[in-house]
């Protein structure tokens, strides 16, 4: 940086070098400032801040709830398993589960029934209200892949595993687009249902460059640990 | 058509534009603020982005679109999909992917990927925030707001020769400033 600058107060420079040069560190300048001005108004008005960001409201109630009720049950292992913590499969199903932040990407404007449903459903998803979300993901008319999906894990976060492997499964095998996230979730969900036979050939399904690749293996190192 | 233009009629989409070439951002910020973390959420989805890599592919679509939006680049039209293809290809430029691999259509055009610096020279910025509030909001019209001199002029009711003269005033003085600080 410090050598353009040197080069524009050179008098050798043409007039033409000049004008080229002293827009491009203009346009740095105004850039930068740009910039700054766009992290302060997603910090200072949508809380969006570039380091990852401790979540607001019932979120993060919700988490640390989650990371206390995780935390007792590691202590009762230690208590009644002196020898080693218990990582059973499930337990790290459910950490998982309760670790994954997940968000709904939102959706375009629009003034109709069946979109203003779709917000709300969106809205309460990233709320963390999810007996809200799958009222209104349940309430649209004609429902997309993306719709089932958010519904399923609508499902799967509050605990009706049953349901959400119903829609995973319906979603997994009516498109392509979810389907690498509705193996891993499919595999926890199953977990937890004790159904390992269906967990394995979930997690196994999912290929090395595929998402959770490297979690899904020790899912199945755990499991063939436990049986 | 506004849906797929984060909700902005055409009139509003050519405000947008003056107001850029202005180096009036107020408007821009707001409508694109709130697409900001639509846009993380697709980058983490799609290319299993983790969280600083999305938003520094997102700020940087951002700063580019602008950009565009000043050249003369953009239409109104669909600009929801060029945005989100913009800040995909900001953030496989900088896993220094092969963009070829994944999708030819991601590549809107070569161009269109930038490698700017991100940070501001300390030193120029000294050199700008001495230099008078005149000379700073014509350089930036001009050089940021590609703003052409003749247009400058309208705008300020003075003539061209006059405006031109000012530029070659505040270029030099500008030089001066930074002399001092390096």
């Amino acid at each position: 940086m410090k050598k353009k600058l040197h080069q524009l107060i050179s008098p050798e420079l043409s007039e033409k070098e000049t004008d080229e040069l002293m827009g491009a560190l203009v346009t740095q300048q105004m850039n930068a400032e740009l910039r700054q001005r766009l992290a302060h108004t997603l910090k200072e008005e949508h809380g969006i801040r570039r380091e990852m960001e401790q979540k607001k409201g019932k979120i993060k109630y919700l988490n640390y709830m989650l990371a206390i009720a995780a935390s007792i049950t590691v202590l009762i292992a230690l208590v009644f398993y002196p020898n080693g913590v218990d990582d059973s499969p499930q337990v790290l199903a459910q950490q998982y589960l309760s670790e994954q932040p997940l968000s709904h990407p939102g959706t375009f404007k629009g003034a109709t029934v069946v979109d203003e449903q779709r917000t709300q459903a969106i809205v309460a998803f990233n709320q963390g209200d999810f007996t809200k979300a799958i009222e209104h993901f349940e309430a649209l008319t004609a429902p997309t892949a993306e719709d089932t999906y958010y519904l399923g894990l609508a499902h799967l976060k509050k605990g009706d595993y049953s349901r959400a492997i119903t829609l995973l499964t319906e979603n997994k095998t009516e498109g392509k687009r979810f389907v690498q996230e509705a193996r891993w979730f499919l595999g926890l969900a199953y977990l937890t249902q004790n159904n390992t036979k269906n967990a394995v050939k979930e997690l196994k399904a999912i290929n090395k460059d595929e998402w959770k690749y490297d979690e899904a293996q020790s899912l199945l190192e755990e499991i063939k640990d436990s049986l | 058509m506004e849906h797929k233009n984060f909700g902005l009629t055409q009139a509003d989409f050519e405000r947008l534009v003056v107001d850029l070439k202005r180096n009036d951002t107020f408007f821009f910020e707001q409508v694109f603020t709130k697409q900001f973390e639509e846009t993380m959420v697709y980058l983490k989805r799609e290319f299993r982005a983790d969280h600083e890599d999305a938003y520094d592919a997102a700020m940087d679509a951002l700063v580019a679109f602008r950009l565009r939006f000043v050249q003369g680049k953009l239409s109104y039209g669909n600009l929801r999909f060029l945005f989100t293809k913009m800040a995909s290809q900001m953030y496989l430029k900088s896993k220094k992917s092969n963009v070829h691999t994944v999708d030819n259509d991601l590549l809107v055009n070569e161009e269109a990927v930038e490698t700017e610096t991100r940070e501001m020279s300390p030193e120029f910025n000294r050199a700008w925030q001495k230099l008078g509030e005149g000379c700073k909001e014509l350089l930036t019209k001009y050089y940021y707001g590609k703003m052409k001199l003749l247009e400058i002029a309208d705008e300020l009711s003075k003539s061209p020769a006059t405006v031109r003269k000012q530029k070659e005033r505040c270029v030099k003085k500008m030089k001066e400033l930074i002399s001092v600080e390096i």
